[in-house]
Parts: structure tokens; C-alpha cells; sequence
């Protein structure tokens, strides 16, 4: 049945779809997804459609006002969070046989490609890291200078009480200092944490956005596969 | 448009769509549209985002023998409405200073200042 829709898919290719189709290839490309979610989307699709028809326009035009199935489950493949995304993943895989020869490729390359991969993947992972870890160490360092000059000030106006004199007023101006620069110095952090964020998110879409064209150039494969062995 | 500021003001869009009654999603496509292009594509994510967010709820009302989903603002999605008037205000206020016609006779609020100056260069 789902090769069927496929294949038909494939032929009418550019023509125009009906609803059932246009419902049915917007599921498809969202396989992997929990059904809840897919349903969702299909409601709210047709709902859209139902309203559109509803306002004189045809079947035909209502599918085509709402643009084409690819456009709609990207977007909401875009929205999905990255870790539903990925497990959302191996539905869509090609099933394609693994020959003998590749396996024995596999296992004997092995010794290669694993650690190498192995280890792309902890120098990826460590520069992130080690960038978070700048940011959050320059965060502390200032606050702690805050936290310091605050206290020091105190503690030397205590001291000038004391008696202290010169000494006391030494450490009064350098205390100020401190809480001066601290106060300086928060501007630019504040501008490297929002900065950091910023680029984790985008990072974050990046690989969602790779994820997607991954699924979709799959599922096309699958499509052509399927069309070959009919 | 800018895409990031776009995507901010599309939720803001959505939500004043809904804010004098709950609506339905292409009720709200017809009012959004004078405004920024919008779609049924662009719009469903925002939805699920801003009732995500707890900005709106949903509601099935039956409707000519079918669902129809009406959403409705919350007061948390009321507050972005408010945030969102607060924010702007400022930046009609520097709109206002760039778009300022050079060429106009002065504003009484900014020569004063200016002309200062010259007279102390002298």
C-alpha cells in the first residue's frame, strides 16, 4: 500500500496532487516522528484545507495554497528538538543489503577508521568545550573580583577606623579598583555569553538542517529503489 | 526583512491576532497577511511553539459537522504583547532620530548643544 502511494507519487511527479495524496506524502516524510505529532500536523492541515474549501476555493486549489508537502515537513522537521530529530532518524534509513565484501571492508578497516572517527568526534567535543569553559571562567573571574573588591573596600574602611592610616587608604583605592574594573569588564562578558548562546543555537540548527536533507535524499533513494524493483 | 526579527515578529503577530478573541488558523493567516507574509507552513510550527510556551491555549469547537481548533491567549502571551509595546517604543524613538529630515527647519529639543559648540570652536 505505502509503496503504492509512492510509486504514484513518483509518477504524477509535477502534476497536480489530491488531498489524500498531498495528507499522505506529508505523512511519509515525516516518519520516524511520534504518530502524535504527525497526526497533529495532518489535522491542522486539514483543517486548513476544509477552511480554504469553505471559502469557495476548489480541492485543487486549497492543496496548492498551502505549498508543496516538502516545504510544510521541513518546517516542522525544523521545529522537532534535535534529540527527537535524531531518534526519529533509522525510520527512514535505506534497507538497503550490506554485501559480504563491504562487511569484511568494514571490520578489517576497521583498526583505521574507528579511532579516527573516535577521535574527530572528541576534538569537535573538547573545542566546544574548551570555548564554554572560557566563557564561563572569564564570568567568574569578574564576579569574583566584584565579590572581592566589595569586601575589601569594607574591610579597609574598617581598617582606616582602626588607625590604620596610609595602609588602609592604599587598600580603599585599590578595592575601588577592583570593583571599578569588574564593573567595566561586565559589558564585554556579557556580550561573550549572549555571543556563545547565539552560536550554540545556530550550531544547533545547522545540524538539524544537515539531518533533514540527509532524511530527505534517504527516502528519495528508497523512492527510487522501490521504483526499479517494480 | 531581517529573517531573525521577522520570526520574533511573526510570534507577536500570531498572538495579537488572538488577543481580542480566540481564532482559528486561517482566520488568523487572513488577518497576519496585510501585515508579513504568512502560511499555513509558517504558521503551524509558531503555534505549537507559543502553546509549547504556555503563550496560548487550543480548543476543539465543533464547526460545520467538524473540528475546528480555536486558540487562545493566555496571560503569559498577553505579557509578550505588553514586552513587545514596551521594547518598540524605544525603537520608534531611534527611528524617529535616523529618519529625522536633515534638511527640516531644527527641532527645538536637539540645537542647543550643537550650536554650544560652534560658538566655542570660535
Amino acid at each position: 500500500m505505502h509503496r503504492q502511494i509512492k510509486m504514484y507519487r513518483q509518477l504524477r511527479k509535477g502534476a497536480q496532487m489530491n488531498r489524500n495524496e498531498f495528507m499522505n506524502e506529508i505523512r511519509s516524510r515525516l516518519t520516524g516522528l511520534p504518530e502524535a505529532d504527525i497526526q497533529k500536523t495532518l489535522d491542522f492541515y486539514n483543517e486548513a484545507l476544509e477552511d480554504r474549501m469553505e471559502d469557495g476555493l476548489s480541492e485543487d486549489q486549497a492543496v496548492e495554497a498551502l505549498g508543496t508537502p516538502a516545504e510544510i515537513a521541513d518546517k516542522v522537521l525544523m521545529e522537532t528538538p534535535l534529540p527527537k530529530l535524531v531518534k526519529a532518524q533509522p525510520a527512514t534509513e535505506p534497507r538497503r543489503k550490506i554485501k559480504a565484501w563491504e562487511i569484511v571492508l568494514i571490520v578489517l578497516g576497521a583498526p583505521v577508521w574507528l579511532p579516527i572517527t573516535i577521535a574527530l568526534f572528541a576534538v569537535g567535543l573538547s573545542l566546544a568545550l574548551a570555548l564554554i569553559a572560557v566563557v564561563l571562567s572569564l564570568i567568574f573571574a569578574v564576579l569574583a573580583t566584584a565579590v572581592c573588591g566589595v569586601a575589601a573596600a569594607f574591610g579597609s574602611l574598617v581598617g582606616i577606623i582602626m588607625g590604620e592610616g596610609t595602609r588602609g587608604l592604599l587598600e580603599f583605592a585599590a578595592s575601588l579598583l577592583a570593583v571599578g574594573i569588574a564593573v567595566l569588564l561586565f559589558i564585554p562578558i556579557k556580550a561573550g555569553a549572549l555571543w556563545l548562546v547565539e552560536m550554540m543555537g545556530r550550531l544547533a540548527t545547522r545540524i538539524k538542517m544537515w539531518f533533514i536533507a540527509r532524511r530527505n535524499r534517504n527516502s528519495q533513494m528508497t523512492d527510487n529503489e522501490e521504483m526499479k524493483n517494480a | 526583512m531581517d529573517t531573525q526579527l521577522k520570526r520574533g515578529l511573526l510570534d507577536i503577530c500570531v498572538l495579537a491576532a488572538i488577543k481580542t478573541e480566540p481564532s482559528y488558523g486561517y482566520k488568523i493567516i487572513k488577518d497576519v497577511k496585510p501585515y508579513l507574509t504568512i502560511s499555513e507552513s509558517t504558521l503551524y510550527p509558531i503555534l505549537r511553539r507559543l502553546e509549547d510556551g504556555g503563550s496560548l491555549t487550543v480548543q476543539s469547537v465543533e464547526h460545520n459537522g467538524r473540528l475546528r481548533k480555536y486558540y487562545e491567549i493566555t496571560p503569559l502571551g498577553r505579557n509578550k504583547l505588553i514586552d513587545f509595546a514596551q521594547e518598540w517604543k524605544e525603537v520608534m524613538s531611534i527611528y524617529d532620530y535616523v529618519t529625522r529630515d536633515q534638511n527640516a527647519p531644527a527641532d527645538q529639543n536637539v540645537p542647543a548643544a550643537a550650536e554650544g559648540s560652534t560658538d566655542e570652536q570660535e
